[in-house]
């Protein structure tokens, strides 16, 4: 099927309201819905015998800072039975006070497994959580890490657990260079 | 239990007898440097190829280890991450007493090609003390051995029964 | 006679003396061993161990080992016996040799008989169909609808 009939599709499934198609020739087309349709939306994808999206390629999260502050959550869909593809996104609002209680998303792991590791992937790169996800924690980076290391204001800690970050230049070697 | 170690003297009649005793246990000690293996990233495809039949650091003496209680030697080639740090600390602490380590390649250097990163230790000597620092991205398997005879210099002129100064 | 055992004797004394002399040898030389208490933690490819050592396992294993441990001692009987039988031959006693080693290899051998019978030669046990039903646990179980 092509990208169009599947959205059309997915308006029949979910209503026309607040779904933004951009289909520019750059990449893939893409379809950003609203968090709140994210569910209802997932379980019909796969469950759709002409859709029958039953792989999640890949799930991503992205950080933008332009004039907003916000992050996307991308999936990248495919079916192996009609060998079509479908790239979904949900953009998040990060306001600056109490960032967490709103990057919140569904979890989809429960309608693709795969998603599992990619949204507790998501979270340790990014911050945002999955709710209804059966086992959500880190997944890379030590568990006592803190901060989320892709967001574009991250700022790196001095110490972590008593080994120093930086690289200290050795005095001697810097004097003999400047000479 | 009486102790020898680094408590003989340097002069005398028997100055003489115990520095010949110490240039024989170095030589020992020397001949047969074992590393743990400790190959993290790139560079350990590098240090198997050292251990393998072109470049044979067998001849030398170095055979590998895959226990930290049979080493006296640490190779650490490759990234280090702060993951892998505190179990990189308790295999050092894990090796027995006279112990050597080898940093091989820039991240094990100085974090190497990754100093911007948030997740690598910017040298593994902010962990453990180093004694051969090895340059290379990887280093070749020749560069490697010129490390490990370098670090049988230092065993060579090491005083180990007779008191260091 | 004894004159042979002065053979084993002096092996013996060597080893023990040697073993003593490389361990003590060692203590005088080695350098101090650093107070880091982790030193002595167990090798677990430098994780830290979790829980008990003393792991359960399979009992065939100490089923096999003690069959193999009564098997190998009687081998270990009968080996110097056979090779002082032919000085028994001559001086006339043979078959009261041959009939006790029989006896004794005969013995064990009804033993061999009983763990055939058991079916523990074997590593997994054939039950009859009747039981097998019974004794499969429930995620073995074939499902049926």
């Amino acid at each position: 099927m092509e990208a169009q009939s599947i959205l059309e599709r997915i308006k029949r499934i979910i209503g026309e309201a607040d779904l933004v198609w951009v289909d520019d020739q750059t990449g893939d087309p893409y379809l950003v819905i609203p968090k709140e349709k994210l569910r209802r939306l997932a379980i019909n994808l796969k469950g759709d015998p002409h859709l029958a999206f039953d792989t999640l390629m890949c799930l991503s999260g992205v950080h933008n800072m332009g004039e907003q502050d916000e992050m996307e959550v991308i999936y990248h869909l495919y079916s192996v039975r009609h060998r079509h593809q479908f790239v979904l996104k949900v953009r998040l609002d990060r306001p600056a006070f109490f960032p967490h209680f709103y990057l919140r998303v569904d979890s989809v792991s429960g309608i693709w497994p795969a998603a599992a590791w990619m949204e507790r992937e998501a979270y340790d790169m990014f911050g945002i959580h999955f709710v209804g996800h059966g086992d959500f924690r880190r997944l890379l980076l030590p568990t006592d890490w803190e901060g989320h290391p892709l967001q574009k204001d991250y700022q790196e800690a001095e110490v972590y657990r008593g080994i120093s970050t930086t690289r200290e230049e050795i005095e001697g070697i810097l004097a003999e260079e400047s000479d | 239990m009486v102790h020898l170690y680094n408590k003989m003297p340097a002069e005398g009649f028997f100055g003489a007898a115990f520095t010949t005793v110490d240039r024989a246990l170095n030589w020992f000690r020397l001949s047969s440097v074992w590393y743990l293996l400790f190959g993290l990233a790139c560079c350990g495809i590098e240090l198997m190829q050292t251990g393998g039949p072109r470049t044979d650091i067998d001849r030398i003496g170095s055979v590998p280890r895959p226990t930290p209680r049979q080493s006296d030697l640490m190779i650490v080639a490759g990234t280090l991450t702060y993951k892998m740090a505190s179990r990189l600390r308790l295999l050092y602490d894990q090796m027995a007493e006279p112990k050597y380590v080898i940093a091989m390649g820039s991240c094990a250097n100085c974090g190497g090609l990754f100093q911007l990163s948030y997740s690598v230790v910017k040298g593994v000597d902010k962990i453990v003390p180093v004694d051969v620092y090895v340059p290379g991205c990887p280093p070749r398997p020749e560069a490697l051995t010129e490390g490990i005879l370098k670090l049988q210099e230092k065993i060579r002129t090491e005083r180990f029964l007779v008191k260091s100064p | 006679m004894f004159f042979n055992y002065a053979n084993v004797f002096i092996f013996i004394v060597l080893g023990l003396l040697m073993t003593f002399v490389i361990i003590t040898v060692s203590r005088l030389l080695a350098p101090r061993v650093s107070d880091v208490p982790d030193k002595f933690t167990t090798y677990e490819c430098g994780e830290r161990p979790v829980g008990s050592a003393w792991i359960l396992f399979n009992f065939r294993f100490y089923a096999v080992a003690l069959a193999f441990l009564i098997f190998d001692i009687e081998l270990a009987l009968v080996f110097p016996c056979v090779s002082v039988f032919d000085k028994w031959r001559r001086a006339g006693s043979g078959l009261f040799a041959l009939i006790e080693i029989t006896v004794f290899v005969g013995i064990l051998f009804l033993g061999l008989i009983y763990m055939w019978n058991r079916g523990d030669l074997k590593w997994t046990k054939e039950v009859p169909a009747e039981l097998e039903e019974l004794m499969m646990l429930e995620e073995e179980k074939p499902i049926t609808f």
